[in-house]
């Protein structure tokens, strides 16, 4: 048996590694190759020791690190409050928070930005209702905000898990004790969440770390961060000894610090296993509890839906400013719009969704099953090098993996395979972290219980790890299929530009000058990934809840 | 019961994924998608391999390939990339065995470089004896204008009944933080404006210019999608863009609201070029195509498919663009002196704008 198991976990690392190399680590080695081959005579070290020491690449690495810094803190901050509400307590729309916060993190960066302005922007809805015009976005603060906005509900996840089990835990032995509220929080549950908070922190400083799209509108001369510099030496100053020096660093200082989240989601593994229950309702909760819970959670609803529905509500006006479907007939009904829509988007709208949905869902399934095996297939295993390794996907620049990807298999590899493979890596390193770290905290003993009794592997995952494992499976699922739905880069770089997902036909109908009808385009964009979303937190909450 | 419902997930994500996959495969052989699957083939007598950036018109695209169905039986491999940097990059990239035979839409930012490498060779098109004379930025022709249009502002009428008409009423303290421009270092529009102040104001006093402009300035975009965006949502009553954009929004929204902003009848000529790389496997048809872009034909379908003007002086303007203000005199900065300066100036331009 054991034999037999080890052997299969060979043949499962073998072909990570075997696709690690042919699709990542051979693609990126290909543009550093050229990048540092094509370099003036005397050789590519005196150029990169010059670009390491320039004062430009100093500013560059200390603007990146700070916002992210700062948006992390702030995140962690503000879903600290929700994430104690969604795990603590039922209420009214818990589950939709739950689902609707994810939004924002899988919307094309173009309509973050459209849902910013419209709602923070100089002629946004909170400057109009304020009667003022204070310039909020165009400089660090909207960057900042943008960053949390996208982010924060990383945090909620997170955070609000954790949280659970230890109040499961401790709480009543904590009380039995004697210990009042806030004597419990600061010397029990704090130190217990502190894992999580930093995994929580880490994460959104890890993705605002290699922010590109928000930067390229607020940044202004002003601000740029790695990923921005890497753009624009690749693809305007043709500099791409510049743009290779930059990603190794990105690559360097985001593997560090995935390394250092790695270590404290270990730090934060348990051995017992979560017992699930029924949540008390926030009705039953002590009336200032209750009221601070609601008015906070009020606020929240403003900051994420605020400039969501801001942007969903300019969707359903026409040119005019009046109230209509304007756009969507003219999105949707062939020949309703002066210009041709298809053209433009060279693709159906429904082509669009239906081409969106699969290749996403195709992608996600596949990051899905080859994290599941390996998390598996760890249980129970000290960290390892190859565990960190397969984290190094996160910090690689998406530009350089994807034009990689097409120097070396565009010809071989069909486009759509490029892109689901592309967008595999964007995915692997958060979906294999959360499936790792669930379970890390099942821990061994049901497993070993389950195997003295006979189970063969088969029917331990039916019968004992899956429905134990259910909510870090679909909250890993709900990950890997969204990053795969927001990405641009891979779908027009790795993809040549020829298949055309929501990302891309929003861009192009942006670049068109039809901003309105983008907007109703990503208004239907959202509304689906909030029944996907919806589809499978619900389906892990009815079992979690059953 | 935890069984059965674990079954039930897992066959729906069986099935999801199968479906994934299927329509990922269906949604790879759509009819656009078709006629480029024969990259590998593209070296018989019958083949042309295009480059291009994303937004080229699907409407040229079929002028194009129609054309050469017609004419000479077969169809083109178009290739489109992210953007102009993106097709430069590619280019660029395969210059030592090249796939392209003709690459569509590099504009003067990227041409210096083009021809500093040698990328493209010389072929002069049937047709080039009707090119506007100032739009010929190679005299050996290895980069042939196709189209060409004026980089200016564009203003809001609705939030700015009242434009100014000078680079000195710009400087006007009531429109303070109503400008939106494009950062000279990512962007195209954003290069030759920046061209434009130092044509305006000499290469002594365009500094001065920007800083005094400054207060005026809401942002800095790296595109121009992000800035046009940004003041078609009504974040800002001046952006930077180009003189043809009020006729699109004549032409399709039927509305007079965005309009030219020309200060001192000035506007900046931004120019597309097309060339044939250096290498090209298909000369011949290389050829025929760059015949093709100069042709009447092609070039009268250009301002309303492209909003770019034509560069034949004896093809008109159609109908909106005879009704937008238009620049009288067209600056452009020699491209030696450019490819010479250029890095200084923006370096100058951004210490002042930080």
């Amino acid at each position: 048996m054991a034999g037999r198991h080890a052997l299969n976990r060979r043949f499962l690392y073998g072909g990570v590694v075997l696709g690690f190399v042919l699709f990542f680590v051979l693609p990126v080695g290909v543009v550093y190759v050229r990048a540092f081959t094509d370099t003036p005579p005397g050789g590519a070290l005196p150029v990169v020791s010059e670009i390491l020491r320039s004062s430009r690449t100093a500013s560059v690495l200390a603007f990146t690190t700070a916002q992210a810094a700062l948006s992390a803190l702030l995140g962690v901050l503000i879903a600290l409050p929700v994430a104690y509400a969604v795990s603590h307590y039922e209420f009214p729309g818990r589950r939709l928070i739950y689902s609707l916060s994810l939004v924002p993190f899988v919307l094309p960066s173009i309509i973050v930005v459209v849902c910013m302005i419209s709602f923070y922007g100089k002629s946004g809805l909170l400057n109009s209702i304020l009667g003022t015009d204070y310039n909020l976005v165009y400089n660090f603060a909207g960057i900042v905000i943008a960053h949390v906005f996208y982010n924060f509900s990383l945090a909620i996840r997170i955070i609000g898990a954790a949280w659970r089990s230890i109040d499961k835990r401790y709480r009543e032995t904590a009380e039995s004790l004697g210990e009042r509220r806030w004597g419990m929080f600061g010397r029990v549950t704090l130190p217990l969440l502190a894992p999580a908070l930093c995994t929580g922190f880490l994460l959104i400083f890890i993705y605002a770390f290699l922010s590109f799209g928000i930067i390229l509108v607020f940044g202004g001369v002003r601000f740029s961060t790695l990923e921005t510099a890497i753009y624009q030496e690749m693809f305007i100053n043709l500099d791409l000894t510049a743009a290779a020096v930059y990603s190794i660093v990105q690559l360097v200082v985001s593997f560090g610090f995935v390394a250092l989240s790695t270590r404290l989601i270990h730090a934060s593994s348990s051995a017992e296993i979560e017992s699930e229950g029924r949540l008390p309702r926030i009705r039953d909760a002590a009336p200032a509890a209750r009221v601070l819970m609601t008015v906070y959670l009020g606020l929240i609803a403003i900051f994420v839906l605020g400039p969501i529905l801001t942007m969903i509500g300019r969707a359903f006006r026409d040119s005019q400013g009046t109230l209509s479907l304007e756009n969507f007939r003219q999105l949707l009904v062939p020949g309703a719009a002066d210009r041709n829509i298809e053209s433009i988007i060279r693709s159906t709208v429904v082509g669009v969704i239906l081409r969106s949905i699969a290749i996403a869902l195709a992608s996600g399934t596949l990051t899905f099953i080859t994290a599941t095996a390996l998390a598996l297939s760890m249980r129970g295993r000290p960290r390892t090098a190859f565990e960190s390794l397969l984290q190094l996907p996160i910090g690689a620049s998406l530009v350089t993996v994807s034009l990689g990807l097409r120097l070396l298999w565009d010809g071989v590899v069909p486009p759509v395979m490029l892109i689901v493979i592309g967008q595999f890596f964007i995915a692997f390193p958060l979906v294999f972290r959360i499936l790792r770290t669930g379970v890390e905290e099942l821990g061994e003993a049901p497993v070993r219980s389950a195997q003295i009794l006979g189970a063969g592997r088969w029917a331990l995952l039916r019968d004992i790890e899956a429905p134990l494992l259910k909510r870090s499976l679909f909250n890993a699922y709900a990950y890997a299929v969204a990053l795969p739905f927001a990405d641009l880069t891979v779908v027009l770089t790795a993809g040549r530009a020829r298949v055309a997902t929501f990302p891309v036909a929003i861009y192009r109908l942006i670049g068109f000058r039809s901003f309105d009808l983008a907007l109703a385009l990503a208004t239907i964009y959202i509304v689906i990934c909030l029944v996907l979303f919806r589809l499978i937190d619900a389906t892990s909450f009815r079992d979690t809840t059953a | 019961m935890f069984t059965q419902r674990w079954l039930r997930v897992s066959i729906v994500v069986v099935i999801s994924a199968a479906l994934g996959l299927v329509l990922t495969a269906c949604s790879g052989q759509t009819a656009a998608d078709r006629q480029t699957d024969s990259v590998q083939a593209a070296t018989a007598s019958d083949a042309l391999v295009i480059y291009t950036y994303d937004a080229f018109p699907q409407s040229l695209e079929t002028l194009i390939a129609t054309f050469f169905e017609t004419e000479y039986g077969f169809v083109p491999t178009l290739e489109r990339f992210q953007d102009t940097g993106g097709l430069f990059n590619q280019t660029w990239l395969e210059r030592e065995d090249p796939r392209a035979d003709v690459v569509i839409g590099l504009d003067n930012t990227y041409v210096g470089r083009a021809l500093e490498d040698e990328l493209f060779q010389a072929y002069r098109p049937a047709g080039a004896d009707q090119l506007l004379d100032h739009l010929i930025l190679d005299p050996e022709y290895r980069l042939t204008p196709f189209d060409w249009g004026h980089v200016v502002l564009n203003y809001d009428s609705q939030l700015l009944p009242d434009p100014p008409t000078s680079w000195d009423e710009l400087l006007d303290p009531r429109l303070a933080e109503s400008i939106i421009v494009m950062n000279p270092a990512t962007s195209s529009p954003g290069r030759n404006f920046l061209l434009l102040t130092i044509a305006a104001h000499g290469e002594e006093g365009y500094l001065d210019y920007w800083e005094q402009l400054k207060p005026n300035i809401l942002t800095v975009t790296s595109g121009w999608s992000e800035g046009y965006g940004l003041y078609t949502q009504g974040e800002a009553s001046i952006v930077l863009s180009y003189e043809s954009s009020p006729a699109y929004h004549l032409a399709f929204e039927d509305t007079e609201r965005y309009r030219n902003l020309i200060l001192d009848d000035m506007g900046y000529a931004q120019i597309e070029v097309a060339g044939i790389v250096a290498g090209a496997r298909n000369l011949v048809n290389a050829q025929r195509l760059l015949d093709f872009l100069l042709s009447i034909e092609f070039q009268r379908e250009l301002p309303l498919n492209q909003f770019m003007y034509p560069v034949r002086e004896d093809v008109a303007l159609p109908e909106p663009f005879t009704m937008i203000d238009t620049a009288g005199r067209t600056v452009q900065v020699p491209l030696a002196e450019v490819d010479q300066n250029f890095d200084r100036w923006l370096a100058a331009w951004q210490d002042v704008m930080r």
